[in-house]
């Protein structure tokens, strides 16, 4: 099936925006310090699900908005599901090495970037961690899981459209179809996400009265997420365009909520974008892990896609992703700059940056064997209406869940 | 008099990483324009003399992908040395109250 521009736009445009999404979602998850691993890893420690439930807030908006596009068409459903991956072990089982080693490392792929870019320096030898776990996989794990790829075996061997849930469930990409599972798909996500939000923030008001009005806003203020003790002499109005001036002004991060709001957008933003040119999702693993580990052998003289396995096959030289990674790491270092944040943080105890490379390599192993990570699979899946993204979350949590409990033992 | 000078707190100096910081920037734009129009165009003639069409990108994608980096080069680099002549002076400033 090839695939028709929907907006005929040149490809120096097409590049550029995707570089500005890229710009964008390094600015907003920075002042947002938005972090999948972290929303996921505070539900095991604080049994706080204020963060993973704007996650769910996240998927439900993003599958919502690109499927009403399709719903309505205005984009064809071919764009929706042309880049929807196989589905088998591998998603399962790289997800779960995944979210281990990201929860060891202390980042997932896209904190990894921002904070990297935001002179964490833990968080540039995960990176660097990342791209020898992806330089592993290619050579010790994708020989093998490409041929039970090709083979069936425990993986289906189509992806597309066989995989897209309007055709698993109705056999069918009829708008009507489209329609009615995006409202399977999204409203359950954003209402699960919202009552978690409400649960969490009512354990926290609750127990910040038990603790008494003199200690209330001492407990607000270690409360991470919630905004700190509001005055009752300000009038909300006048507080809310406050709060809207600091964080313009970069005084303030982004709430959890205005952040996965704006994170949203900026993923249908790309669905619209790309329409028609193939790669219109957010997608970022396979750029920094493989892609940029081969640029960097490239000044020395070695062409990994020219002799190495999974090299020579699944990456383009170059494809949106690649703007759009480095113009992440661009837009979270302006953030970080201009809010006063920007620092090299070296840890103090030195066996962060050991354990930071160990998680690294487990990233780079699980998101290839996943074939994404936590966005350019499970996010983005969410976005294409299909179902990986459920195995995927399924994957990393349990992934998350062994990390805690291992550094606990620690 | 001079005791409540003592009692004054010093101006904390401006941080130099602040002033550095979008220099590199600028920099990094400049090297990542370099690097795609050398190396990525070299290793786009290596994939095609090989035939391997998997890696391959076309001519007219990989123009549009200089012809944006190109512009992105510009916007930062500008972006870069304006907001490194804001922390020169700033450092250069908090020099002088220091000193």
């Amino acid at each position: 099936m090839i695939l028709q521009p929907v907006f005929s736009e040149s490809w120096a445009l097409i590049f550029g925006l995707f570089g500005l999404s890229g710009f964008i979602l390094g600015w907003v998850a920075q002042r947002g310090n938005y972090c999948f691993v972290n929303a996921m890893t505070s539900i095991f420690t604080t049994k706080s699900f204020e963060r993973f439930g704007a996650l769910l807030i996240l998927f439900g908006l993003t599958a919502l908005g690109t499927g009403l596009l399709v719903a309505f068409g205005l984009i064809p459903p071919v764009d929706q599901y042309f880049n929807n991956y196989f589905a088998g072990w591998y998603i399962l089982v790289g997800s779960f090495i995944f979210g281990f080693g990201a929860a060891l490392a202390g980042g997932c792929n896209l904190s990894m970037l921002y904070r990297a870019s935001s002179g964490y320096v833990q968080n540039w030898i995960e990176l660097f961690g990342m791209m020898i776990g992806t330089y592993i996989f290619a050579v010790a794990i994708w020989p093998f899981q490409s041929y039970t790829m090709q083979s069936g075996i425990l993986s289906t061997s189509s992806g597309g459209y066989v995989e897209y849930l309007p055709y698993v469930l109705f056999h069918s990409v009829s708008s009507m179809s489209v329609y009615i599972t995006t409202m399977i798909v999204a409203l359950p996500l954003l209402f699960l996400g919202i009552y978690l939000q409400m649960r969490t923030r009512s354990k926290w008001d609750k127990s910040v009265s038990m603790k008494g009005p003199g200690l209330s806003a001492v407990g607000m203020k270690a409360l991470p997420g919630l905004p700190g003790p509001s005055s009752p002499s300000i009038p909300s109005g006048l507080r809310l365009k406050q709060e809207a001036k600091d964080m313009l002004l970069l005084r303030k991060p982004y709430g959890t909520n205005l952040s996965t709001v704006i994170l949203a957008l900026d993923m249908i933003f790309v669905f619209i974008v790309g329409a028609g040119y193939t790669f219109n999702y957010l997608v970022i693993t396979s750029s920094d892990g493989g892609r940029f580990f081969e640029y960097i052998l490239m000044p020395l003289g070695i062409n990994l896609f020219t002799n190495t396995p999974w090299f020579n096959s699944s990456l383009p030289i170059v494809d949106p992703s690649t703007l759009m990674v480095v113009m992440l790491c661009v837009g979270a270092f302006s953030a970080s700059f201009l809010s006063g944040d920007f620092k090299i943080r070296i840890p103090k105890d030195r066996k962060r940056l050991i354990i930071g490379f160990v998680g690294g390599m487990l990233v780079g192993i699980g998101v290839r064997m996943a074939l994404g990570c936590n966005v350019g699979l499970m996010w983005t899946n969410f976005g294409q209406l299909g179902y990986d993204g459920y195995i995927f979350l399924g994957g990393m949590l349990a992934g998350i869940y062994l990390a805690v409990k291992v550094q606990e033992k620690l | 008099m001079e005791e409540m000078e003592k009692s004054k707190p010093k101006a904390k100096p401006y941080p130099v990483r602040r002033v550095i910081g979008p220099l590199v920037l600028s920099l990094f734009a400049i090297a990542w324009y370099q690097f795609s129009k050398i190396y990525l165009t070299g290793a786009d003639n290596i994939a095609l003399n090989q035939a391997n069409f998997l890696v391959y990108v076309p001519p007219d994608q990989l123009q549009g992908y200089l012809e944006a980096t190109t512009w992105i080069c510009y916007t930062v680099v500008y972006v870069g040395l304006i907001m490194f002549w804001v922390s020169l002076v700033k450092y250069v400033q908090s020099k002088e109250v220091g000193s």
